[in-house]
Parts: structure tokens; sequence; C-alpha cells
């Protein structure tokens, strides 16, 4: 078997008992990468330097007598997340060959295990969909069935680890984007809670909302991967200085499973449905106890959340201007026609939306009814969340409410947006989510579990995601 | 409800031409019609999350002004370079 398809884990094995080496293990995946973009478009730009990653990892675990603890795996980082000296586009023309100057905290830590960066995954345009097709360098293709999308807007990362051209991946969540790509490819996705991992270099989407997560094909390769970027960093105010460190156990014995039947609304397809419900049971049947529960503001979450994040993207996205960095326009005559073509050129339309919509609930005469709506609905949120943990370990709900996701097909902003109801409600409390494989629909295209944890319970959601693929019996693991 | 696409346009420094502008103005309308139906909720503060400020503190970064300024659409002599604001 190849390289590429091997786990992380099973690959720092063979590392450490010299079956492989970090060379071999990035020239395998590489090669998976290129031979595959022409099929999937994972990927925006590749790391020429990767091969020569791969061998100052081997040095500096020579030198230090044991193995970096990420030595030599390759990593795809999305778009949005800075890597200094390779491109960082968000898939946006706006940022078509801009080059950081610096790395996020998260790729710095990554590097200093020794992880090797394979290159920058494809996304929605700035994270803005949920279909990876909004970007500027084409949709991301689901290497399951390449009619449908990889899901969005982390669609590459998903995507890459799916197909073997990326072992572990990092992604950025607002309202789904690791959640949802993830089950739609059939591997891991984990959104860690609101803090947990730095944003400094993760380009600005919503702040308030946005996260770096981990993509991998198993709950073990997830954990390894989020120990590494689970570190508090003064370079970002809200990161938070508690460090979960734990081993994962899988045991289900016992834990307290939340079922919302806000989640299993009517919008949920039946095949999601019936395999949701059975991962739940499959976990009830190793001990789990099954509670159900109510979360009245979840079926509002959709509108708070794209009021918010649209309102924090409109500020956020002000910046792009044509003159410090990114796209400027070649046709103006004066400073303020050059910023409105420079935008108008630089940013795809659906970015536009939803600035539009930001400006629009901020402005004058209309922020009460909006933005000031949106903030009291989510408080009220974070509240049912709380009294849910207080009787309930963990919540258990669907991913999205279909199985995939067309390429090509036609749908309005509005039926896309309400379809992110599963995975809003967790963005707007600052909750940890994963997504969790747990079956296929008749068609052959995956569905994805999402077990939901209180604010900086990481290590349960991670333990009783772990504890569902043991029960679950067969790994995915292999790409 | 009317909104005024026009003027949203101008404030978030965008343009939309008259050909974009029925198709936008549909699509927006609906949007806006879907986050309208929240309720009011007069008891519920906004959620604050506290945040441990600190001093700002200059340390190195290893950046170098070219760098940054490689990344600039133009520059001049190390500075940013825009269209003419201010008049001789």
């Amino acid at each position: 078997m190849k390289l590429y398809g091997y786990s992380a884990y099973e690959l720092l094995d063979m590392l450490s008992s010299g079956k492989c080496s970090s060379a071999e293990i990035v020239r395998d995946v590489m090669e998976r990468a290129k031979e595959t973009q022409p099929l999937y478009n994972s990927y925006i730009t590749f790391n020429d330097e990767g091969a020569d990653d791969a061998a100052k990892a081997d040095a500096v675990s020579e030198k230090r007598g044991s193995k970096l603890r990420l030595c030599g795996i390759p990593v795809a980082v999305k778009d949005n997340i800075s890597t200094k000296g390779i491109r960082t586009t968000c898939a946006s023309r706006m940022l078509e060959s801009y080059v950081p100057p610096y790395d996020a905290t998260a790729v710095a830590n990554l590097r200093a295990e020794g992880a090797v960066i394979i290159g920058k995954t494809n996304m929605d345009e700035f994270a803005m969909g949920s279909a990876s097709d909004t970007g500027y360098f084409g949709a991301v293709r689901n290497p399951v069935n390449t009619a449908y999308s990889a899901g969005g807007s982390s669609g590459g990362s998903a995507a890459a680890v799916a197909s073997g051209a990326a072992v572990l991946a990092l992604g950025s969540d607002t309202g789904g984007s690791i959640r949802q790509p993830a089950a739609l490819c059939g591997v891991v996705g984990f959104c860690p809670s609101y803090g947990a991992v730095s944003r400094y270099g993760l380009i600005a989407f919503a702040s308030s909302l946005d996260r770096i997560g981990s993509i991998g094909r198993n709950a073990r390769d997830v954990y390894l991967l989020h120990n590494i970027i689970n570190v508090a960093d003064v370079k970002d105010v809200t990161s938070s200085y508690k460090k979960i460190s734990f081993n994962l156990k899988g045991s289900l014995r016992g834990l307290k499973i939340g079922v919302p039947g806000e989640l299993f609304s009517p919008q949920i397809s039946d095949d999601v449905r019936a395999a949701v419900e059975a991962a739940v049971m499959t976990m009830e049947s190793r001990g789990a106890v099954v509670k159900y529960v109510s979360l009245p503001s979840a079926e509002d979450a959709v509108k708070a959340y794209y009021i918010i994040s649209s309102a924090e993207a409109s500020s956020n996205l002000a910046r792009y201007d044509g003159v410090r960095f990114g796209y400027r326009t070649d046709n103006y005559s004066d400073l303020s026609e050059m910023y409105r073509k420079s935008r108008t050129e630089g940013f795809g339309d659906e970015v536009k939306r939803r600035i539009m919509l930001g400006t629009f609930v901020l402005s004058e005469g209309f922020c009460d009814s909006y933005y000031k709506r949106a903030a009291a609905l989510r408080t009220k949120l974070c509240r049912e969340f709380d009294e849910v943990f207080g009787s309930c370990d963990i919540i258990a709900a669907p991913v999205y409410p279909k199985a995939g996701i067309s390429l090509g097909g036609s749908i309005s902003p509005v039926e896309c947006y309400s379809a992110d109801i599963c995975t809003v409600p967790a963005s707007l409390a600052g909750l940890p989510a994963i997504s969790v494989p747990c079956g296929r629909n008749a068609d052959g295209l995956p569905i994805g579990l999402q077990l939901i944890g209180k604010r900086f319970g990481d290590a349960e959601v991670l333990d009783a995601a772990y504890g569902y693929e043991l029960a679950r019996g067969d790994v995915y693991d292999r790409a | 409800m009317e909104i005024d696409i026009k003027k949203i346009a101008v404030l978030a420094s965008l343009e939309i031409s008259e050909e974009e502008e029925r198709a936008f103005s549909e699509t927006f309308s609906e949007i806006v019609d879907m986050v309208s139906e929240l309720p009011e909720l007069s008891d519920a503060e906004p959620y604050v999350d506290r945040m441990e400020l600190r001093d700002d503190t200059i340390e190195s970064c290893g950046i170098s002004r070219s760098g940054l300024m490689d990344n600039a659409p133009q520059s001049v002599n190390g500075y940013f370079a825009v269209p003419r604001t201010v008049e001789q």
C-alpha cells in the first residue's frame, strides 16, 4: 500500500520503527495530491518546499534524539490561514497574489512539531458558502462522487484528506465550514471551543465565530492534530489559557447524550435522520444514556447567524481597499473610485451579498431590529445550551440536512443558508463540535453524526467521537 | 419592505450595475425577509465574553519592511502609493 493511504498515527509508528522516512511519506502524498488535483480541485497552491521541510523535520528529530510529534506528516492548510512565504488567497481574486510575511500561530505550531505543509486548500471565497463553489479557483469535487460538491467552506481540506492528498488538514469553521464538508466527504472534522485555538493569522470573516480546527480520517488523527494547535496565544485576545490535555479512552458507559428535537426538524432528509438515529442507538448499546432535550432558539439560530456573521464580515472586509495589499483596479481617476472598483472587481457575488447584508443590518434605523435582536437570540441560545448541559454530557445531531450537494445545481441563497440549521447553534454558542462518519445513503454518499460538547469540553467531544468509532467497528480511516 | 440597494452599495463601497441590480435586489429581499423573522427578546442582554486585554509591547517579529511592501499594489520609495487626494 502507498503511504498516503495510512493514518497519521500509523505513519508516526512506522517512522519510529524505521519502516519509512518522512521524505518517502511526503513524496507519496505530494504525488497523490498532484495526481488527484485535476479530479477534485482540492488545492489552490502546492508547497514546492515540502520535500526540504521533510528533510528538516528528520534532521531536527535526529539531533534531539526523538521524533517531533508530527514529524514528516503532510498537512494541508485551508487557504484562509496565513503561511509565511506561501500564497494565501482566500479563494478570492482580491488576494490572488497575496503572500503572507508571517505564519498563523496554528501553522507555526505545526511546523515546530515537524509537520510538512503540503499545500493550500481550495474553499469558498473568504469562507462564505456551503459547497466550495463560490471561489475564484473553481469548485471542489467530492472524492466519493465527483458529481457532488465536497461541501464547504473547507471543501478542499476535507476532499484532500478523504482522497489521500493530505494525511491531516486545517480548516476553519464559522457556521459549520469544517463539520459539513467533513460529513459530506466521509472524514472527521472537529471545530474546537471558541478560544481553544489561536485565530492569529486566520484571515477574518466573522471574528466572534471564526475558529481554526482539525480534519482527519478518524478521531485519533484529529485528536493528534488538535493537541498540537490547542495552544494559548497572546496574539489572539480571545484565545484561552485552558490547555486541554487528555488521553482518548473511548468509553461510552454512562455518557449522557441529549437529542434535541429542533435539530431533527422536517428539513432533515429521511436517510440522514435514519443514519444519525442509528448512530445514537449504537452509542446507547455501549452504555450511553439517551435523553430527549429541547433547544427552542435553535430554529431561529440561522437567522441570527446570518445577521451577526454578515455584520462582522462587512466590517472585517472593509480592509480590502487596494492600498496596502490585495487587488487594485486598473481604471480609476480618484481615491474613492479606486476603492470602489477594486472591491467590485476583486470580490465575487456571494462575498458582495454578505457585505451588503451586513452593511444593511448595521445601517442607521435597522440595527435595533436586526443586529440587537440577533445578539439577544444568541444569548438566549447560550442559556438554553447551559440548561441542556446541566443534565447531559454531550448533544447528538445531524450535521447537514442532506447527504450530498449536487454540483452545478441552482439553489437560492436563502435555501442554502437555511440548510445550516444543524451547525450554526454550536457556532453561535462557541461550543466544540465534531462530525464523524456514521454511514452512507442508498447512493453511497457519506452522512455525518455531529457531537456537540459544553464550552471547553473539547476532550469529552473527541472522546465520545472515538467511542462511537470503536462502537461502530468499521474504521473508515484509509484513503 | 423597500430596500435601497444603491444606497447600501455606496455605504459598502461596491458598485452594482443596472443589469445586476434587478437580480441582486430580488435575492437580497428574500434574504432580508428570512432574517427579519427574529423574535424580539427584551430580557436577554447581549452575550459578552470578557477578554483579558494585554499591554501593547514592541517586539521583533522578523518581518522586513520590504517583505510587507511586496504585497502592496503600488509603492514608491517604500511608501504606499495612492491617487492624489490633496490639491496642489
